[in-house]
């Protein structure tokens, strides 16, 4: 038994199975500043926010934040923004 | 499958009886039969490094700076030990001026492309020794976001000692993510953050921060030091206060063996206390510690973290006089200069070509380096003058982190990771 666990391995099955992974996912921090890059309190529009305690801003309310920018895929440093896609 | 596993340097580990590998050139994570273990382990001797390893595409060469970081005052109020830029001076003291910051926007915004949002950053010396600038970014930029349709977002790391109510009204209202400098308590932050004169800070900060403290506005970054190695502590008191989230980074350059050690024990008791609150279920509380979450977050993304950070790569620094560079910490070094205003960013697929993971030899064998990423190109510099060899007690600290977080994660269950990290 051989089982991915993190999605890494669950893309590195797909491309085993014989389907077009397209390119890999190498994204890029926006950020700075050392190893601790995770904050960004910013809110960013997302479909959920299942983490209840993570939005700060006013126009958050409703939908969505997550808990820091870096989300959607990127960093680990301060400020960390955005990322690539 | 399993002859994709057998890599050199596949890290083999075991978790309450159950097998797992960690594959480093594709950061992926499979639980294993004890048979597959055994098969790995006689294999692997005569494996060649990426055999059978579908080739990641390469990463685009260059890509729009979307991040820029204006340091709108290379002056501060402060006389920060282990500060990099000489007590904010970056060598070179002066306020940038409300043309350079315009300039700057229309900078980003004109270079963006088709990006659906871009970032700016205040920075120092301390940006609110130079609020007019500060303001008449946001306006332009919101100007600006109105007239493309690309969306802004604001930060500003700040040491929050000249907060008053009408900036922290204008902050909040205009969606201004604040970062606080603050190091923990009184003892730990004023040994390492004194006034210039020689006074503590703590108190004035935290007077000054109150208000948006209380309404949960705010997250810390620590700085540690020999003062506050024993960083947990320093987190604790950091969150009793209010601060949404902590992070921390080591000053290097100020780091003892000593204090590397009590450092490391601290990591420990982070990483225990994390997984504590994931077993409880408390998972909004363990995102708050920022540095563990972040590097399991890069765990279960399998993401390979080509360069260590976004400097140079799609966020760069802008001096007050316009010039470009990697990231903050590099202003001032000429040798790091990336272009400018009104001349383009004529040396950074340059730097971004050099500082990639991948034309590190130092890094090549390291089975963390995709998670790692290869150290802070700026601390790489100070610590070795290349950005191609990191410091060695960053190297060691953090592939303990990364090994003891790899069995973190690995003990999860899917409906906690799921949790943790949402889609």
């Amino acid at each position: 038994m051989i089982r991915g666990i993190n999605l890494g391995a669950e893309r590195m099955e797909h491309l085993s199975a014989g389907h077009d992974g397209g390119p890999d996912p190498t994204p890029v921090c926006t950020t700075h500043d050392s190893p601790s890059c995770t904050l960004q309190d910013k809110c960013t529009v997302h479909d959920k926010c299942s983490l209840s305690d993570s939005c700060n801003f006013d126009s958050c309310n409703n939908d969505t934040c997550t808990i820091d920018s870096c989300h959607q895929d990127t960093c680990d440093i301060d400020h960390c923004t955005l990322v690539d896609s | 499958m399993l002859d994709q596993l057998v890599q050199p340097d596949t890290r083999l580990f075991a978790v309450e009886g159950r097998d797992f590998a960690y594959l480093p050139a594709r950061n992926a994570l499979f639980e294993i039969d004890a048979e597959d273990r055994i098969a790995i382990e006689a294999a692997r001797g005569n494996a060649r490094p990426a055999d059978a390893i579908p080739v990641p595409a390469p990463a685009a060469p260059a890509r729009p700076v979307l991040s820029l970081t204006l340091m709108v005052v290379q002056e501060c109020n402060l006389a920060c030990l282990y500060c990099y830029g000489g007590e904010g001076e970056y060598k070179n003291r002066g306020r940038m001026s409300v043309e350079t910051a315009l300039a700057s926007v229309d900078h980003l915004f004109d270079r963006a492309g088709n990006a659906p949002e871009v970032s700016i950053t205040f920075f120092g010396g301390e940006p609110l020794l130079n609020w007019p600038v500060v303001e008449a970014v946001v306006g332009h930029a919101r100007a600006r976001e109105a007239e493309t349709g690309i969306r802004v977002g604001f930060s500003m790391t700040c040491n929050g000692t000249l907060l008053d109510a009408a900036k922290s009204d204008f902050l909040v209202a205009n969606r201004v993510s604040v970062l606080i400098s603050i190091d923990g308590d009184a003892a730990a932050h004023d040994g390492n953050r004194p006034q210039k004169g020689g006074r503590g800070s703590h108190a004035q900060i935290v007077s000054k921060t109150e208000p948006l403290r209380n309404a949960r506005k705010l997250s810390a970054r620590a700085t540690v030091t020999p003062n506050n190695a024993a960083i947990d502590r320093q987190v604790d008191h950091l969150l009793k206060l209010g601060f949404r989230g902590v992070a921390f980074s080591p000053a290097l350059d100020m780091m003892t063996p000593e204090a590397f050690a009590e450092l490391d024990a601290a990591y420990d008791r982070l990483i225990d206390r994390f997984a504590g609150l994931v077993e409880a279920g408390q998972f909004a509380q363990a995102a708050r510690l920022r540095n563990i979450y972040a590097l399991l977050e890069r765990i279960h993304s399998g993401r390979r973290k080509t360069h260590f950070c976004g400097a140079g790569t799609n966020m760069m620094a802008v001096d007050k006089d316009g010039e470009f560079y990697p990231c903050h910490r590099f202003v001032g070094d000429k040798r790091f200069v990336l272009g400018g205003l009104g001349r383009g960013e004529e040396k950074r697929a340059a730097f971004i070509a050099e500082s990639a993971i991948d034309a590190r030899d130092h890094c090549g064998q390291c089975w963390a380096r995709n998670l790692c990423g290869g150290g802070c190109h700026h601390e790489n510099v100070a610590s070795n003058g290349t950005l191609a060899l990191p410091n060695a007690d960053y190297c060691r600290s953090t592939r303990s982190q990364l090994d003891r977080l790899l069995k973190v994660y690995a003990a999860m269950t899917p409906a906690q990771r799921e949790d943790l990290f949402p889609a």
